[in-house]
């Protein structure tokens, strides 16, 4: 029945709409939203935008990702280097980057490199946080094999232990890119346009600078399409061909 | 007479501050033998079987390999546990017979690791599983490849600890003829922890009955001559040259009694 959410929310909507009860300034009805979503795409900024902030989104992510994974190479180098990552983690993970705004304008100014510190922020953790959850379970059986038959440190990497974390890492990462988005979204809108258009946060604040209602919705439901997209396409395709493969249930 | 394979000299061992679990432990095994610890809970016999494998080692006394202390680990000596965890989930089952042959001290290329891999796996008969990943075998399957893997790997003394507990008694018995026509067709040396008398009875060709109360670590060795591993040659010999013993003639039951009684006592 779920299916049925959406055609009575859009059916909702646009009785609302045509009532004439609600500001057409608050509520516009479906067709003008889908003409604004039309006009910007076709011939406004919006779909490049929206390319810019899934690039910049995901350079964010992969770059989060990358230090996660140092940051775990580091913490497996010994008791102490794990209890230093960790307390970094626990330190820095809850810190939201809206709080770090301020902070991130006075290092790297306004624009393109300060929105990525942000994503940078908002990925690295969980994919951390994940990768280690994962080097965690690892079964010790796997660590007595290897060693029992001798095998060379790069065998064990390639094909024990970056296979079994990959399922944790995915995790991460999924969690990472929706979380990035968010903060993309957010440091646009305060930190104005970066790049020749700016993005998908800096439409929206444009559009509610010129009062165009219909192009904020119209912005909205392309931040969550691409949103919906990503997760489930890219990120739901991903796990599921894992979870095939390592014989486990999909989430 | 030839140098035994494993020798155990008045070896003491204990985990942290706790009471020794060996001490004075002394025993050898021969060459090409197939020799089952069996003991009460808690009296040592996994213990005895990692010292073996080289994961832990003794606080007092020696244990040697071919007449050479055990300092780590060697694929010489294959250590096999129950069913989990012993099969990369990821990888297809010749994948994952071949995976030590490649990245281990052999360096076999791939297609040479993956004939070896093949012929263990037929010998096991999994021949017709090759491509199946891990989740889609039965736990017996499962125990079989791990069995076939640590022949292509081409170990001297598999080391296996209650290797078939938690497989049902169908499976077991199939696989103890497996593991048993495997290890008289490869010459190689067993040395099988169980809890299970008519395991031990059924497979063994002696028995190392662990004692615990009072003399942790003392070894007493009861010998089943029907499978006895007498005149195995280092070659081996033909899987059909031995048989089970058969658990229902008054002889097996009269051992099974006997181990009992000790067990009890």
């Amino acid at each position: 029945m779920s299916f049925l959410l959406i055609p009575l929310l859009a059916v909702g909507w646009q009785l609302l709409a045509m009532s004439g009860t609600v500001s057409p300034l608050l509520v516009p009805g479906l067709d003008v939203i889908i003409v604004a979503l039309w006009r910007d795409l076709s011939h406004g900024t919006l779909s490049y935008q929206l390319l810019f902030s899934l690039g910049l989104v995901g350079a964010g992510t992969l770059l989060g990702a990358f230090i996660a994974v140092v940051l775990a190479v580091v913490a497996s180098l010994g008791r102490e280097a794990l209890r230093s990552v960790r307390l970094l983690t626990a330190l820095l993970h809850p810190l939201p980057g809206i709080a770090l705004l301020p902070l991130v304008v006075l290092w790297a100014g306004t624009g393109t490199p300060a929105v990525l510190l942000v994503m940078i922020h908002a990925a690295l953790w969980p994919v951390y946080l994940n990768l280690q959850t994962g080097l965690d379970e690892m079964p010790p059986r796997y660590s007595e094999m290897t060693r029992n038959w001798q095998l060379r440190r790069a065998g064990i990497v390639l094909h024990v232990i970056v296979p079994a974390v990959f399922p944790s890492f995915l995790s991460g990462l999924r969690t990472a890119w929706a979380r990035s988005w968010r903060a993309l979204i957010a440091a646009e809108m305060v930190f104005g346009a970066a790049g020749h258009f700016g993005g998908i946060g800096w439409y929206l604040f444009e559009r509610r600078v010129y009062m165009d209602t219909p192009g904020l919705y119209a912005g909205l439901f392309m931040v969550m399409a691409a949103g919906v997209l990503m997760d489930a396409l890219l990120f739901g395709s991903l796990e599921r061909i894992t979870a095939r493969r390592w014989g486990r249930e999909a989430r | 007479m030839t140098r035994p394979i494993l020798e155990f000299n008045d070896v003491g061992f204990g985990y942290g501050d706790q009471d020794q679990v060996l001490r004075g432990c002394s025993v050898s095994l021969e060459r090409g033998s197939f020799v089952v610890l069996l003991g009460p809970s808690g009296c040592g016999k996994s213990t005895m079987l990692r010292l073996a494998a080289g994961f832990l080692r003794p606080r007092s006394g020696s244990v040697l390999f071919d007449g050479q202390a055990i300092h780590a680990p060697d694929r010489r000596r294959i250590l096999i546990f129950q069913e989990q965890d012993q099969l990369f989930p990821w990888r297809r089952l010749l994948a994952n017979t071949a995976l030590p042959l490649m990245w281990g001290p052999d360096h076999c290329q791939r297609s040479g690791a993956e004939d070896r891999a093949r012929d263990a796996l037929a010998q096991v008969g999994l021949a017709g599983n090759l491509n199946d990943f891990p989740h889609q075998l039965s736990g017996g399957m499962k125990q079989r490849a791990v069995l076939a893997r640590a022949l292509a790997v081409g170990a001297e003394l598999l080391l296996l600890d209650e290797p078939f507990a938690s497989l049902d008694a169908f499976s077991r018995e199939s696989l103890q003829e497996t593991l048993v026509g495997a290890w008289a067709r490869h010459g190689s040396t067993v040395l099988f922890v169980t809890h299970d008398i008519h395991e031990a009875v059924r497979i063994g060709g002696e028995i190392w009955f662990l004692h615990r109360a009072g003399q942790p670590g003392q070894v007493e060795r009861i010998s089943l001559p029907r499978t006895s591993p007498q005149g195995v040659s280092p070659q081996g010999v033909s899987p059909q040259g031995v048989s089970l013993r058969d658990m229902d003639t008054p002889e097996a039951i009269a051992i099974v009694k006997s181990i009992r009684d000790r067990l009890t006592r």
